[in-house]
Parts: structure tokens; sequence; C-alpha cells
């Protein structure tokens, strides 16, 4: 049989615990003469039992220790997840270091350095040089000592003025 | 060392944060960890309210957030327990709760939200999302939390405890099968003791919309009761 209807509300708010402090004392009064409605009630009652579980037992509160430090360790595991690109970008700037170490050389406008040992040699060579003599560097040079062609350039110059004063 | 997320405009010394009076303290014995405690009303660092806490813990203070999930471990344990397979799975999908709900809540306090949902409701709201997830995905359409005591462990028992056992396992099963929303507002009330008005809030409804849902859930489980023992 079903619950009269005018009752039915009051008897889902009492298994439900949520009965107004009002409604309580005449939804006594009608079960008190309504067997109907009070078997109705103790049905929902025993299902809603039934449907609640049991405390948590020994088990599912030890499962739970030590929870915050679990749930702290992994927010900071994924703070760190959050973060490659800063590792990235350090380990570009590694790596954008040592080719520009290694690539610097190709790229310069001087020649290749000397090492440091020929460079001050050849400072020295440079500041004990002195400008030779031009009459010592003519006397040892091969024109000045061969006597024939100094001959043959004479005997060229008075060939020239001849051909001059035969043209006037 | 923690970024700031949120800037309080707060150097030591007194301050408003979510309308609570707060101080922050540097600490002696770790200096890089400022402590945050409530001063409203005369309460005592010792009474913390959520906010300060969040706030605290905004600021890097791992004693508030430990406060606030020993504060709400039963809470979310009491969620997520019918959906779990095993008391390691309760623990799985608490501690998935409360990364959630962090998440969320520092999201949120980071851009400034004044008056941000109570951490307590972001809580159960995420707790109900995984949990119907997890049943989703595990395709568990019981749990060990289904079966009653006497009837898991298959020891001899009398008839009527016996058929007790039974009609309760059947009882259980017809929860898990309800309509979502039925099923979320019965187990907030069952299981969490939350009031009509705190459930109607977590869930995005009005209080009479959970108490409705409520009824007619229950209206189901008492048919089931009486197919069972027909």
């Amino acid at each position: 049989m079903k619950p009269c209807t005018d009752f039915e509300g009051l008897l889902l708010d009492q298994a439900a615990g949520d009965l107004a402090q009002a409604d309580e004392v005449r939804l006594a009064a009608h079960l008190a003469g309504c067997p109907t409605c009070r078997a109705e009630g103790e049905a929902l009652a025993a299902a809603l039992s039934m449907a609640a579980l049991p405390p948590p037992g020994e088990a599912e509160r030890a499962a739970l220790t030590g929870l915050a430090e679990a749930v702290r360790m992994e927010q900071r595991r994924a703070e760190l997840r959050l973060r490659p690109p800063l590792r990235y970008a350090a380990a570009l700037l590694a790596v954008a270091a040592a080719a520009a170490f290694l690539l610097a050389p190709a790229f310069s406008r001087h020649g290749p350095s000397l090492p440091a040992a020929e460079l001050a040699a050849a400072g020295a060579e440079a500041s004990e040089w002195q400008a030779p003599d031009s009459d010592e560097v003519w006397t040892a040079s091969e024109l000045a000592s061969d006597d024939g062609a100094a001959a043959a350039m004479a005997g060229a110059d008075e060939l020239a003025l001849d051909v001059l004063l035969a043209d006037e | 060392m923690r970024r700031p997320i949120l800037v309080l405009n707060l150097r030591e010394g007194e301050g408003v944060f979510n309308g609570v009076m707060v101080a922050l303290h540097m600490r002696d014995d770790e200096p890089g960890r400022p402590r945050l405690t409530l001063v409203d009303g005369g309460r005592t660092g010792d009474v913390r309210d959520e906010d300060a806490l969040l706030g605290a813990w905004l600021v890097g203070d791992d004693d508030a957030f430990g406060e606030l999930v020993r504060r709400h471990q039963p809470l979310v344990l009491s969620i997520v327990r019918r959906y779990a397979a095993t008391p390691e799975d309760a623990r799985d999908l608490a501690q998935r709760t409360f990364l959630k709900a962090f998440e969320s809540a520092r999201r949120v306090l980071a851009r400034g939200v004044r008056n941000a949902v109570p951490f307590k409701r972001w809580l159960i709201r995420v707790a109900v999302n995984l949990a119907k997830n997890h049943r989703r995905d595990a395709g568990r359409w019981s749990s060990v939390a289904v079966e009653p005591e006497g009837l898991a462990a298959g020891g001899p028992s009398a008839p009527e405890a016996l058929e007790r056992a039974q009609a309760t396992a059947r009882v259980r099963r017809a929860v898990l099968d309800l309509p979502r929303r039925q099923r979320e507002v019965l187990t907030l009330r069952l299981d969490a003791e939350l009031p009509f008005a705190e459930i109607g809030e977590s869930l995005g409804i009005t209080e009479n919309a959970a108490k409705v849902s409520f009824h007619l859930a229950a209206r189901r489980l008492r048919a089931e009761l009486g197919q069972e023992g027909a």
C-alpha cells in the first residue's frame, strides 16, 4: 500500500534526518494512527541505513597516514615539472657558449694569431733594423760592377744625340 | 625556493587578507619560511581561519598546508571511499583530490579573486568529480565498501544475517546505479553527513533541489529493498 500523500514528504524528510521541528509532532500523531505510513517510514529508514557505509575501518584510517606530507611532496614534484623551460634555457646557453668558443677564430677579421714567443722575437728584429746606405746598395749591385753594360749605356746616349743633331 | 604567487602587501606585521586580519612573521628557525597567523577577534593562532591558512600556504607555510589537509581528510575520505576498491585506492583518490583543490585555490587566489569559493566546497566538488571519473575509468560497478563485512568475508553466519547482508549489498549497488545528481546528493548526505544547504552550494544547485534529489533517490532505494523482500 502507498503512504498517505500528505505525509509522504514528511516521511522522506524524517528518513533524511531533516524533519522540521514543527512537523515532528504532526507526523508523530499521524503515524500513531496510520500503520501504512509507519511501515513506509520504517522501510525508508531501513533502505537508507543499508545504503550508508559503515564508519572507516582501521585499514582505511591507516592508509591516510602521512597524507599531508605525500600531497606536499607531489606538489613540489609538479612545480619542478613546470620548470623545464628554465632547464632547457640553461642547457641551450651552455651549448651556445661552447659553440662560440670553438667557432670564434673562423670568423675573426685578423689572421691567425702567432704564439707569444714568435711575436716577441719579431718585435726585437724590427727595433734593430736600420735603413741601408743607397751608395753601398748601388755599388754592391751587378749593374754598377759590369763595365761593359755601363759603356753600352754611354754609347746609346751618344747615338741619340747624333740623331737629334741630324734632324736639325 | 618557492616563487611568490600572491602579493599580500604585507611585510612583517599585520594586514588584511581576504577580509581576515592576519600577521606575517619571519620564522627564526627557518628564515626562508614566513608564517601567517590570524589575529582577528582575539582568536589565537591555534584556531586558524581557513582563508588565513590558505594565505599562509601560498606564502610557503607548510604547517598551514598540513593543517588544511588534516582538517579535511576525514571529509574527503568519506566521499571517495564508496568508489574505492581498496584503502590504498581511497588514499590515492584523496591525494588527487587535495592536489587538484590546492591547484585550483592557487590559480584563483593568484588572480586576486576576493570572496572566492570556500576551500571546503572546492574539496567536495573535486572529490565528487574524481570519484565519478574513477568509477567510470575503472569500470568498477561495485567496490569493497559496497560489500557488507559478513558477506565479503564469506564466513558462516545466521540465515537472517546473510539475508540482511545480501539486501545491504543490493541496496549499495543500487546507490551506484542512481542517476548522477541523485547519487551525489545521497552520498554527500549519507556518507559525508553534510546539510542540504551545503550540498546544494557544493553541487551548484538550490537547497530545495538537493532535497528533491535525495527524496527521489530514497524512493528508488526503498523500491529496491521492496523487490528484495518480495
